[in-house]
């Protein structure tokens, strides 16, 4: 059985470096009989946040070999993670939007070979759809600070996700309506993902992101 | 995974990471990135004037406090400091250079005859005049980059900025990040652009909502009386963004005939008297008790216990 990537320890998680010696962010870098592990921030990454708040590390569909689309990868501080736990074997696509922090995220992509780069604008999969050439994802990361978030999702889901896929997607209710109190626009966009996509967990990741939820969904 | 998947995948890794080096490049290399990123620098370069102004004119006073109320363009003072120095100095030659007012400068003569600030040596001397020296060569630098903005701008959005000031299109541009996310936006939301903390008060807990953002600054408004400054904004800011699609899309001049029928508005609305409208009780139909606007959307403080320290250790 391939030895975890992902684990553990205390109240804390670490990824397996798939370069190591190098930080990608300030990190903790620690030393065991296995290797070297990078120690994941849970007030920086959500999903590190959804791990410490209720998402089991055992059913988490990110793990060595998958093939990732993350929507909103933003300077890679949570996708060098990703990259570390899916390993040599698996595949990451970042998308974002702003040419800013993609140059940025390119530094990262140069290290590290799992990691594909994509300036795009989500809302708009169609415009790179035919990049991707058909692919389809194991897993669907989504966390961008936009009005229709939901709605971002689910037209990334219909056209990238396969029969078998996960989705996590962060509901930052304040980007939806920071007037709203969270609970009603965590309904709100749930009912905005629509009828074939099914929320089989909810996190509150209020003690690390004000605000914050994370939702576990498949296909109905 | 079979090796000539993963060949596959490495070929395409390459095409992905080339395909969007040039798009970083393309969107990276419009002009107004860099005219957002002067502005910025701009008001930073204000920040840091005021910070070196602040050190020099206080370490000044001790040697000769009467300047600074005699003199009140902070740019003159650092001029009267930099170039002449000690009081002793002070000569209807070398204080011309700097004032034009012969009423000042005669002022300024007399307050430095008769100052009860004490003696200065010479390094201190030299200290203080470093720092005029660099606020000055701050603000030099300041105007160049305000400059720049301008000219910019009336290349970028020639329309636009002879509208509006450049200036103020400057500002409006930094704001929305891009001409095209500029373009982009409503005339409501380039009215209140600048006034963020209002408008989200506002939008938060029913507070009045502001007028104008940026916009007030503009010739047009400014001078105007207040009754009618929001009526201005609003239809100026319309205006605003007519030009700057015009400009975004396509550079036709249209911009003549705008400006002509806004500067008729100003001076019709100029004319008009104030007749204060009976306001409604805006708390009449809340179902909650007025909420007092709050301009921090922190959550409350959660309460405490009373302490021995008294009032002091509620205070934020």
């Amino acid at each position: 059985m391939a030895m975890e990537r992902l684990k553990g320890i205390g109240n804390q998680f670490y990824t397996l470096n798939l370069v190591p010696g190098k930080k990608v962010y300030g990190e903790r870098l620690v030393k065991d009989a296995n290797g070297e592990w990078r120690e994941w921030n849970p007030f920086r990454s959500k999903l590190c946040a959804g791990l410490h708040n209720g998402l089991m590390a055992e059913h988490f569909a990110i793990h060595e070999g998958s093939n990732v689309l993350y929507l909103g990868s933003a300077e890679g501080t949570t996708v060098s993670h990703v990259s570390d736990i899916i390993g040599e074997e698996g595949l990451v696509v970042g998308v974002d939007v702003s040419p800013h922090v993609m140059s940025k995220f390119s530094a990262l992509v140069e290290s590290r070979e799992n990691i594909l780069p994509l300036l795009g604008d989500a809302n708009q999969p169609e415009t790179y759809a035919s990049e991707l050439e058909g692919m389809k994802f194991d897993v669907i990361v989504q966390d961008v600070a936009q009005k229709n978030q939901a709605e971002i999702f689910s037209k990334n889901w219909e056209l990238f996700a396969h029969p078998k896929s996960v989705g996590y997607l962060v509901i930052k209710s304040k980007s939806v309506d920071f007037t709203k109190p969270k609970e009603q626009v965590l309904k709100q966009e749930m009912k905005a993902l629509g009828k074939h996509i099914k929320v089989e967990q909810i996190l509150s990741l209020e003690k690390h992101e004000k605000s914050h939820f994370l939702l576990c969904v498949r296909w109905q | 995974m079979p090796p000539h998947i993963k060949e596959k995948l490495q070929e395409m890794r390459k095409q992905f990471i080339s395909r969007t080096k040039e798009r970083v490049q393309e969107q990276l290399s419009g002009p107004d990135a860099h005219v957002v990123r002067a502005v910025s620098s701009a008001k930073n370069l204000e920040a840091q004037f005021n910070l070196v102004y602040e050190q020099a004119i206080e370490w000044y006073a001790l040697h000769f406090p009467e300047m600074r109320f005699q003199v009140r363009e902070p740019l003159h003072q650092m001029q009267l400091i930099a170039q002449i120095g000690e009081r002793k100095n002070y000569s209807q030659e070398n204080v011309a250079r700097v004032l034009l007012n012969e009423d000042s400068i005669r002022k300024v003569l007399e307050a430095a005859q008769n100052s009860k600030g004490g003696s200065i040596d010479a390094h201190a001397l030299k200290a203080v005049q470093s720092f005029a020296h660099q606020a000055l060569s701050l603000k030099q630098e300041q105007l160049t980059l305000q400059s720049f903005v301008e000219q910019q701008m009336r290349e970028l959005a020639p329309n636009f900025s002879e509208l509006s000031t450049p200036m103020i299109a400057g500002q409006l541009l930094s704001k929305a990040g891009s001409l095209k996310r500029l373009a982009e936006m409503p005339g409501s939301t380039i009215q209140v652009l600048g006034a963020e903390e209002a408008l989200f008060s506002h939008l938060k807990t029913r507070s009045r909502p502001p007028k104008h953002g940026y916009i007030f600054n503009h010739p047009l408004v400014k001078t105007l009386p207040k009754h009618v400054r929001g009526r201005m904004a609003r239809t100026l800011a319309g205006k605003m963004a007519i030009c700057i699609r015009t400009d975004f899309f396509g550079k036709s001049r249209i911009v003549d005939e705008l400006k002509s029928k806004m500067e008729a508005y100003s001076k019709h609305l100029s004319k008009l008297p104030f007749k204060p409208k009976p306001r409604p009780n805006q708390n009449a139909n809340f179902s909650r008790p007025p909420a007092t606007p709050r301009r921090d959307f922190a959550p409350s403080p959660p309460r405490r216990e009373p302490s021995s320290q008294g009032y002091r250790s509620f205070r934020r």
